[in-house]
């Protein structure tokens, strides 16, 4: 099925694609500036938000699933927007999962950076604007990390893809949902397609992790 | 000689007030004069420096440079006027030429411009040909170098330097010496270096001062 190139198999693999990047892109751009953000300030409430943050990444997938699919229901607060059993609907519920590991890994990664940097930033007369795309730059491997963890936390979960996408076939079928569907119906082939090819995203996610790392090095 | 410096009654601490880093009732530095900080370790020399590089705002008193009274709003303006060496210094996780540049770069200076700017004070600091060598693999010497380079560049009023030959070798001291008397001597400008070794005081200084306990004696 695979080398053939199966149609129903290729519009699985890209719906999965293109829902985990689009929301691990929009966990990146507001979750690197979030957690640069919490990293660098101090405020009254710091250490009990980080700790929110801390717990949230443990939550299940199928909990942030059910309380999106509450949301976004008919009789829901915000049934009306449509979102149920979309791809934006899954995007925003794998936007909710993604988030807290983006923020929490840059937190990390800024917190990590000699302090020697700050200081350093400073003298060479850089404000706070500029101390922040600096930041950017020097922690850029560390914070690329935390994108390529995201997407590869986002790519391979099956709670919030069922609950939100519904699983409609040249809609909303994702890789986990379509293996999950297949092998109760005993369709074992399509099934053994899908992870494969999911093991080779994930397994391509975790060689770039790699490359980050050495090239850090 | 007018006045670079002029502090009265700072009072700095980093702990809000529990306990005084540095207490400096009068204190003035002369245009293009040379100032040695001379004191043992914890005697407020890096602080000092670090107030008269604006990183550091006393939570009393008040500092004038150039005649101009430091508050919270002139601060980033004033630190862009001076340049500080630090003992250790930070260089950052790109090229050569990248890190000397940045300085020029965060005051808008194209990188046309800049990269210019930049090979020439690598030159004068003895590493011409390191331009795309990457910051981390250089020795000790070597980066303490690019560092006084990424301050030069900036072409500061006054130069302050924090005990700068702790991680240099012999070559590396003797480059940066020469630069630090050009500056001074030449150029006319302030110098203030921090050193807690008597041999480092060379003739060219033109005050010393001692620190102990965060208050200050000039000789």
């Amino acid at each position: 099925m695979i080398i053939s190139g199966d149609p129903e198999v290729f519009f699985i693999v890209l719906t999965s694609l293109k829902v985990s990047a689009a929301a691990t892109a929009a966990s990146a751009v507001t979750g690197i500036p979030l957690g640069m953000a919490l990293a660098v300030n101090r405020f009254k409430g710091k250490r009990l938000l980080l700790l929110v943050l801390n717990t949230s990444m443990a939550i299940p997938t199928v909990v942030i699933g059910l309380f999106f699919y509450i949301l976004f229901s008919r009789s829901g607060p915000l049934g009306s927007l449509g979102l149920l059993f979309t791809p934006s609907g899954m995007i925003v519920g794998l936007y909710a999962l993604s988030l807290p590991l983006i923020v929490n890994m840059s937190v990390l990664a800024v917190q990590a950076l000699d302090s020697r940097f700050f200081l350093t930033a400073k003298l060479l007369g850089a404000n706070y604007r500029q101390q922040g795309w600096l930041i950017l730059r020097e922690a850029r491997f560390a914070l690329m990390g935390a994108v390529v963890v995201g997407f590869g936390r986002v790519v391979s979960e099956v709670g919030i893809a069922m609950m939100l996408g519904g699983n409609i076939k040249g809609f909303t079928r994702t890789m986990t949902t379509a293996i999950a569907l297949e092998t109760s119906k005993g369709e074992l082939e399509l099934s053994m397609a899908l992870g494969i090819i999911l093991i080779v995203v994930s397994l391509g996610v975790n060689v770039l992790l790699y490359v980050i790392q050495e090239y850090k090095r | 000689m007018t006045a670079c410096y002029e502090i009265s009654q700072i009072r700095f601490s980093y702990d809000m007030g529990r306990r005084a880093c540095l207490a400096i009732d009068n204190f003035q530095i002369g245009s293009g004069e040379f100032v040695a900080l001379l004191g043992p370790n914890g005697s407020g020399k890096t602080t000092l420096l670090h107030v008269l590089a604006f990183l550091n705002i006393p939570q009393q008193g008040f500092i004038r440079f150039n005649g101009e009274i430091l508050t919270k709003k002139n601060a980033l303006a004033l630190r862009r006027r001076v340049g500080l060496l630090l003992q250790n210094p930070y260089l950052f996780n790109t090229t050569v030429l990248e890190n000397v540049m940045s300085g020029l770069r965060l005051r808008g200076v194209q990188k046309s411009r800049a990269a210019p700017m930049a090979k020439d004070a690598l030159t004068r600091v003895g590493l011409a040909g390191f331009e795309e060598r990457f910051a981390r693999h250089l020795s000790g010497g070597e980066a303490q170098r690019v560092a006084l380079a990424r301050t030069l560049v900036l072409d500061p009023d006054v130069l302050l330097l924090d005990e700068p030959s702790n991680h240099m070798d012999v070559e590396s001291v003797r480059i940066t010496d020469d630069i630090v008397l050009d500056w001074n001597k030449k150029r006319g400008k302030t110098v203030v270096m921090a050193t807690h070794h008597q041999s480092d005081i060379r003739c060219h200084v033109d005050t010393i001062c001692w620190l102990d306990g965060g208050r200050i004696r000039t000789s």
